[in-house]
Parts: C-alpha cells; structure tokens; sequence
C-alpha cells in the first residue's frame, strides 16, 4: 500500500500545482455564484434554480477537471519518459496506475468540497438555512467522477491526451444516454440488435445512476438504496476499468 | 552481479510490421565490483539493453538476472541504481522532493534520506539548489541531479546510460571521479558510452556492441598488456645534417633539424637510438605504440 500511497500523494501534488486546475475550479465557483442573480430574475423559483444550477456547475466542472487532469496523467509520463524512472524503481505497474487514479481522487476531492462549501453558501444566503441533502447529490457526482476518471486514466495508458479527451467527453454523453439503450430493447422486442444494445448497455457506463439532482432538489423520495447503489456500481465499475489499465501497462514496452 | 543470458529484443516497424532485432542474443556476466563499460556507436543497442535490465520493456527471449535474482523481481530492482541517457523527471518538484520523492519509492526509512540529501547533492555539485523546481535545471544540473537520485538508496549495481552525456569537461571529471570511489567502496558499476576515453580512464572491462550483437569483450589490463606495434623515436641534429638512411628495420620522416624514426620492435629501437647517438644526434623522447582502445572500437566497427 506505501507505493501507492507515495504515488498519489505525487500525483496529487503535480495536479495542484496545475494552473489548468485552478482556472477550472475559479470559474465553477464564479459559475454557481452567479446562479443567486440569475435566479433573482426568476418567479418563486429561485432556491431550487440556485441548487439545479449549483449541481449542475459542479458536474460539468467535475468532469472538465477529470478530463484536463485525467487525460494527461499517464500519457504524459510516458512521452516524456519519467515513467522510466518509476519502473526502474521496486514499484509495481499497477501500482502505479492505482497511484495515479488515488492521487486524482483526491484533487477531485478537494475540487469537490471547495465548490460544496460555495454553493452551501449561496444556498445559505437564499434560504437562510442550509440543505443538507444537497450532500446526497454531491456524493454521487463525486462517485459519477470516479466512473469518469477511471477512463480517462484507461484511455490515457494507450492514446493521446486529445483522443483521450474526446473519448472521455463521449463516455461521459453516451453514460447519461446508455439507460435508453436498454428502453429501446424493452419498447422493441422484436429488434434483432437487441442483443449488442444491450451488450452495450452492460459494457458502457451508466452516469444516470448518479444522476440524483432533481430529486434532491425536489425533495422527492429516492428508490430504497439507490444511494447505496450507486456507490457500489461507481467502486466496481472503476475496479474493473483500473484493472484493464494496469494490465494494458503491465504489458506494454516502454520504448 | 549482472548477467544477461543469449538475450533477443526485436522491435516491429512500419506499416506492415516488420520485425527488425535490436538486440541479438546478447550474454554478459558483469562480476562484483567492476566497472564495465558498454561501447557501441549509436543505434548498437546499448540503450535498449538497458531498458530490458530494468524491465522497462521485455526481451523476446533470454534471461537476466541481478544479484542472481530474476531481473523482473522487486528485489532485484532493490539493488539496482539508474541514471538514464536523457534526464527523464517531473519538473513540478524541487531537487529536494524529487529525491524525497525516489527515496520513499525505494522505501528508506525518513531519518536515513533526510541526513543522505544534502550529502548527496554536494557530492554532486547541486549544493544550494535543492529548493529550486526541476523545470529550471540545465541538461547538466539534471544529469546530477540523476546520479544523486541513482545513489539515493545506496545500491550495489549502478547502471548508467551515457552518464557523461550532457556534462562539461568539469562534470565529467568530477563524475569519473565519482564512479571510482563507487568502485572503491566495490560497487558494480554497468555504463554505456561512446566516449571512449571516459571509458579508458574508469572502466576494468568493456564490451564491444554493434548492431545488436556483442562483438568483443575485453578487459582494460588486456588491452595494456597487448604488444608494441611501433616505437616512435624523436630526435634533433644539434647543426649536424641528418643521415640519408634510416637503420635496419626502421622507417621514419626527415625534416631539417629533426627526425622521427619508427621502429619496429625493441631490438631495433635500440638500434635506432644508437645510430642517433652515432650520428651525432640528441634524443627528444621515445614512444612506443600500443593498440588503444580507439583502435580496437575501430577494428571491431570496420569488421
């Protein structure tokens, strides 16, 4: 575990020293503050406006911090070599990339908690009171950001950062997209491509399990463990996708 | 400490790959404290014999083992020490986390590489910049800060890549003066280089690479060792014009007031020192001529 840990601790340090990182989280919190004068325009809907708006800045700029730190993190170390001078050394590759993927979870996790404390604020200055459910939702974009950077670290490993950039942004469109696949095979039956829809379905992640915005704001019930759930599902889809990386860099010659 | 046994690496190339050997069944036994040095010119395939040692990518067959330990092994990488050809680190630390940085991954404990730090940085030059970001190093203060690094967990086989790359002759001789104290304290030291006069001064064996194919190996004492070719002898006139013929078994060039003659074994350079003296002549010195280690580079490079 100490490699590991001595690894993302590493990578943890190389991200907040990126000026990338900062300008992101700068402009997310300038992003849900702004969301108290846009809601000032709106008719009675304003606390639920500054939470929906609030959310959502915080999984859009979740994700761009995933993908602009994610994408860069093996791929870099490969093209200009200092992976050599961790290979050399008595390290596992898949300590590594589980080194990496930690150290990345952290600035997530930072980045996270800062824009929590911001719109806890703005949501404190509407309502006088704070939501605390708002932190149900946040956990689960936090786990949803998990998902994401899983592949962008796996796509990383083998492609470049632009590839792997756009890839990342389609997995994440196609994982708020994936639960349709499995309605078209329940609303069509008969199609023959069911099987590879759903096979897709299986294989592809879906971010809509982490997707708890508007019931939090809403305040409407959840399904009994979905929160749960969708814990769960975000480990075991990242375990999955770290091990194909590991074994995708256990195998590759570092030329 | 070190041996590769009939080691093969092939790269594919190209659109439709091509299999092309960079390394061709390759064996070596580097011993206990010696310092070998791995010759070849470039593209012989000293760097991608390297990258197999550590495991940085795989041979298609063969075996190497460190310290009698499978090279593949955690604890075989524990005793090894690496300095590659380019300065490969994140520029983001200091000199100072950087090492921080080697030293947990090699698992010291924080007394021990606190108190080795600054030690190590002086004996590398980069004393008082051990707070300054990697980005503004030069190529040469990287190469130190690489052989610190390499030395951090106080290994007992280094193995360096063109370690004099990137240095100025003053780095290069306080380097060479470091590999010999290594060597004294009898740590295995496997460098690759095409200077050859680096690898003269510090090395007990070298091996010849070229093409992939180790195509001598030889030690430092045998090169010494080997026969004169020629003896050169200077010599000056005092006035006197110089003889028309050179003495048996010599050649030589004749100038106005001076003369070179070449001989060719010791019978006759004593020959030729006494026609000198006969003739009224001065000696300025006399040379023999070995087989340097330029010489058989050369020879193993033509063949």
């Amino acid at each position: 575990m100490k490699p590991i840990w001595i690894m993302a601790k590493n990578t943890f340090r190389e991200t907040i020293r990126d000026r990338v990182m900062y300008n992101i989280l700068f402009f997310a919190i300038f992003i849900i503050g702004i969301s108290l004068v846009i809601s000032s325009w709106s008719l009675n809907q304003q606390v639920k406006l500054v939470k929906d708006f609030g959310l959502a800045a915080m999984s859009i700029f979740g994700l761009l911090i995933a993908i602009f730190i994610g994408i860069r993190i093996v791929y870099q170390d490969t093209e200009r070599r200092t992976i050599y001078m961790l290979v050399s050394k008595p390290i596992g590759r898949w300590q590594i990339i589980l080194g990496k993927y930690t150290g990345l979870l952290l600035t997530v996790l930072v980045n996270v908690v800062v824009m929590t404390i911001s719109l806890l604020m703005v949501d404190f200055l509407i309502e006088t009171h704070i939501d605390w459910g708002l932190l149900s939702a946040v956990l689960l974009i936090f786990f949803e950001i998990m998902v994401v950077i899983a592949w962008a670290l796996f796509f990383s490993v083998f492609t470049s950062p632009m590839l792997s950039a756009i890839l990342t942004v389609l997995i994440f469109i196609i994982g708020h997209l994936s639960p349709a696949l499995k309605l078209f095979t329940q609303l069509h039956p008969e199609n023959t491509t069911n099987g590879i829809l759903l096979f897709l379905y299986r294989v592809l992640p879906n971010l809509e399990n982490f997707n708890i915005k508007t019931a939090v704001v809403e305040h409407l019930a959840l399904p009994p463990g979905a929160i749960t759930n969708a814990v769960l599902y975000g480990l075991a889809y990242s375990t999955i996708l770290l091990i194909f990386s590991a074994q995708i860099l256990e195998r590759r010659n570092l030329k | 400490m070190l041996e590769l046994q009939n080691v093969q690496k092939s790269y594919a190339t190209g659109l439709f790959p091509k299999k092309v050997p960079a390394v061709r069944g390759l064996s070596l036994h580097v011993h206990k404290g010696e310092v070998f040095a791995f010759l070849g010119p470039n593209g012989a395939g000293k760097t991608t014999t390297i990258k197999l040692i550590l495991n940085l990518i795989f041979p298609d067959s063969g075996k190497i083992f460190i310290d009698g330990l499978p090279h593949q092994q955690k604890d075989a990488r524990k005793k090894v020490g690496y300095l590659p050809d380019q300065p490969y680190f994140y520029d983001y630390l200091t000199a100072r986390e950087y090492l921080i940085f080697s030293a947990q991954l090699y698992n010291l404990p924080r007394s021990l590489y606190l108190e080795r730090i600054p030690d190590l940085l002086e004996k590398v030059g980069l004393q008082g910049k051990e707070k300054l970001q990697l980005r503004k190093f030069s190529r040469g203060m990287l190469q130190r800060l690489g052989f610190a690094q390499a030395l951090i967990h106080d290994p007992d086989l280094l193995i360096l890549d063109e370690p004099m790359g990137g240095l100025d002759p003053i780095g290069r001789k306080e380097f060479r003066d470091i590999i010999l104290e290594l060597k004294e304290q009898g740590k295995t030291i496997f460098f690759s280089s095409h200077i050859l006069s680096d690898a003269e001064v510090i090395s007990d064996r070298v091996g010849i690479l070229n093409r992939g194919e180790l195509v001598r190996q030889t030690s430092l004492a045998e090169i010494f060792d080997l026969e004169v070719e020629s003896i050169e002898i200077s010599c000056r006139w005092n006035g006197t014009p110089p003889p028309e013929e050179w003495p048996p078994n010599c050649t030589g060039i004749r100038q106005e007031q001076q003369s070179t003659v070449f001989a060719s074994d010791e019978q006759s350079a004593q020959q030729a020192v006494q026609w000198v003296l006969e003739n009224k002549g001065r000696i300025v010195s006399v040379t023999p001529h070995r087989k340097t280690l330029e010489d058989i580079f050369m020879e193993e490079m033509q063949n």
